[in-house]
């Protein structure tokens, strides 16, 4: 390790780790909402929709993230949309982790009881109201360790987005590697860097999941 | 407590009410007809189909054929696939029927005092605080006034099953549904529930339809008892008639078996 | 397409099952490892197991690859790329593994081992024909994931200069040789098609290790 080295860089390294949690922060805010849509229209099977979401969902989940990247990345620009890379790498992370939140809200929905369901629609409340007063504030909490994890393995996955040129903090690595060639240096410190947020972000998570689980043992 | 309900309405009736899950009959053909302020006991074995009665007034079920109706407004008919969310005429028909749940199905996430208020505030338009005297009157009423600010599971079951009673009374039905509403309960809480019944029952003059397992309490409270097996109405009077002298062989087989217990 | 475009594309995705077979086969054995010594009576062979499962699962399976692609030569070791691609997915894959195999002995129900032990059968043997046979049927639907996201982990490795199925089509759409719809649906396309055999497989292992637990299930 070169630390005088890893010195004269280490604001260009922080700025790609900025860029990596700015870019996980984003895909995060979109794999959220439209998990949340994936999840209504699977549950009320709305017809059509429910049919092609399905096939999305299974070509999501079975195929590699940094296929989708490059799916985006050199194809869109065909059909007249142009975006930046970065742009494009948050999308293609939302859309793929909305897949896995998805399943993880749709589990989350129906372990809310049918009787909840029941006494919105015996006391006259609207689809509305049954769903965001009642339904969602008890079907968030329990899987807030998984969203919590989905939103960890985005962090990390992120690095793909250097693929396509977004410099955040595996692309900022490689950048500087490829003229100072301090490889082991700018590596094992990036890798410290992924691991300093990752490790005690999946500790915490599994506090909460043990605080979660000895709660519902209680009630 | 004459502003605890509406005016008396019409009641409810059910006409030729089947309802079948694939092959499986659960009501057969029922026929009934509870007019305003009565209060009707259903009694008999579980799978009878006495539930499904009071599930399908409620909208909960949809039904095969027949058709149901609620204070003059038809409810429910075979024709309807789901319960999806109802016509405007059927909504407002329904804001008059409350019901109370076996396991009381409260919402854990909301305090009792919003438990009470959201139905009023939300369907019926009540500002914040005449839904919030509202609610405070009836718990006063089922004697929980200390208990607003708790959240269900800091009560006991007693406690959650008075405050469901106060919830569905928010707003002030004519029709009330009780289904098997001390069945989940521990025996030592079956009594403080009942008790908020009876009182509702001779302060008011709600429509009632009781199901229960509870034979003193149907004989206390009700003008009429039902007996049903099968999907069927087996037999039906005064609580004393059926239940000190039933007619039909099939309900004295029942209360025989209840009382060696 | 001509028939190189064709030939480069079956070369791409033979690579990409080597890939995938030969990570699956550094993984699974280190899982079972990892797994048991999770539950080891040695507190220093848990904290071991602990940490190599926290820091594999703390960084991703790209990190990884690079950190061994770049780092590996300076150290003075050469591996190919190929090599390293496979070992590191699959070193990888068997942290999370390993983590499935540890919840699924869990979950066999304690009653169990006891009364092997009451039996007298040793701790291996209590594992090897009690705990194992049991755990097996519970951990199969998450582990068969674990092998789909292997073969996804495995596009990466065209990061690293791997001619698998991925840089082969990158390559032909990125020098205007495909057009690039057609190539990145045949990429998207192909990979679904390399999934279906471990879904099938995953399933039809579900199946057999069912036959005789059916009332436990």
């Amino acid at each position: 390790m070169n630390l005088d080295y890893l010195a004269s860089v280490d604001g260009v390294l922080l700025d790609g780790l900025r860029l990596t949690v700015v870019a996980t922060l984003l895909g995060a805010a979109i794999a959220l909402v439209l998990g949340l849509l994936i999840a209504c229209v699977q549950l009320a099977r709305v017809p059509v929709l429910f049919q092609a979401i399905t096939v999305l969902v299974i070509v999501i989940r079975n195929t590699p993230l940094l296929g989708q990247l490059f799916f985006m990345f050199y194809v869109l620009p065909r059909y007249g949309i142009r975006l930046d890379a970065l742009t494009v790498g948050v999308l293609a992370l939302g859309v793929h982790f909305s897949c896995y939140a998805a399943q993880a809200l749709r589990g989350g929905f129906l372990a809310v009881p049918r009787g909840q369901w029941e006494a919105c629609s015996v006391l006259g409340l609207s689809r509305t109201t049954t769903l965001w007063k009642v339904v969602l504030p008890q079907a968030l909490p329990p899987v807030v360790p998984t969203l919590t994890n989905l939103l960890i393995s985005m962090f990390k996955d992120s690095a793909v987005l250097s693929a396509i040129t977004v410099l955040e903090l595996l692309g900022t690595t490689r950048n500087l590697a490829s003229t100072s060639f301090q490889y082991t240096t700018l590596f094992t410190a990036m890798g410290l860097m992924y691991l300093a947020i990752a490790l005690p972000a999946s500790l915490a998570v599994r506090r909460l999941e043990h605080r979660l689980s000895r709660r519902t043992a209680r009630a | 407590m004459t502003e605890l309900v509406n005016d008396r309405g019409s009641g409810i009736s059910l006409a030729g009410v089947t309802k079948r899950y694939g092959d499986h009959v659960v009501l057969d053909g029922i026929d009934l007809e509870v007019p305003a302020g009565e209060r009707v006991s259903l009694i008999g074995p579980s799978g009878s189909g006495k539930t499904t009665v009071l599930r399908c007034i409620a909208r909960l079920e949809a039904i095969q054929s027949g058709s149901i109706t609620v204070e003059g407004t038809e409810v429910a008919r075979r024709t309807e696939k789901r319960t999806g969310p109802p016509a405007a005429d059927v909504a407002a028909a329904m804001r008059g029927v409350g019901m109370v749940f076996q396991q009381f199905n409260l919402f854990p996430n909301m305090s009792v005092m919003d438990n009470l208020t959201i139905a009023p505030t939300r369907v019926l338009g009540l500002g914040a605080e005449e839904a919030r005297a509202r609610a405070e009157g009836l718990l006063e009423l089922v004697g929980l006034a200390a208990k607003a600010r708790a959240y269900p599971s800091q009560l006991s079951g007693g406690q959650q099953q008075r405050v469901a009673i106060a919830r569905a009374l928010a707003m002030r039905p004519s029709v009330l549904l009780f289904d098997e509403v001390t069945s989940a309960l521990d025996p030592e809480l079956v009594g403080e529930v009942l008790e908020v019944i009876r009182g509702l029952a001779a302060a008011s003059d709600v429509t009632m339809l009781i199901v229960t397992h509870e034979m003193q309490f149907a004989r206390d409270v009700s003008d009429r008892v039902i007996y049903m097996e099968g999907g069927s109405v087996v037999e039906q009077g005064p609580p004393d008639a059926v239940l000190a002298d039933p007619a039909d062989e099939r309900t004295q087989r029942f209360l025989r078996r209840l009382l060696d217990h | 397409m001509n028939e190189v475009v064709v030939r480069s594309m079956l070369d791409g995705a033979l690579v990409t099952t080597e890939v995938v077979v030969l990570a699956l086969a550094v993984a699974s054995p280190l899982a079972l490892t990892v797994a048991l010594a999770r539950g080891s009576r040695f507190r220093l062979v848990r904290a071991i197991a602990l940490t190599y499962v926290e820091f594999l699962r703390g960084t991703s399976a790209l990190v990884q690859l690079f950190w061994v692609y770049f780092v590996l030569p300076e150290l003075g070791a050469t591996i190919s790329s190929f090599v390293a691609g496979f070992v590191v997915l699959g070193v990888n894959a068997s942290a999370y593994a390993a983590e499935i195999i540890r919840g699924a002995i869990q979950a066999v129900p304690a009653a169990q081992s006891e009364a092997a032990q009451v039996m007298g059968l040793s701790t291996a043997t209590t594992m090897r024909r009690v705990i194992l046979p049991q755990a097996w049927p519970i951990m199969l639907p998450a582990l068969g994931n674990v092998a789909i996201d292997v073969l996804k982990a495995s596009a990466l490795v065209s990061l690293i200069t791997v001619s698998d199925f991925t840089r082969e089509l990158t390559q032909w759409a990125t020098t205007g040789v495909l057009d690039v719809t057609l190539a990145f649906t045949l990429l998207l396309a192909g990979y679904l098609v390399l999934s279906l055999p471990i879904t099938w497989l995953g399933h039809l292992l579900e199946k057999r290790s069912r036959r005789h637990l059916g009332a436990v299930a």
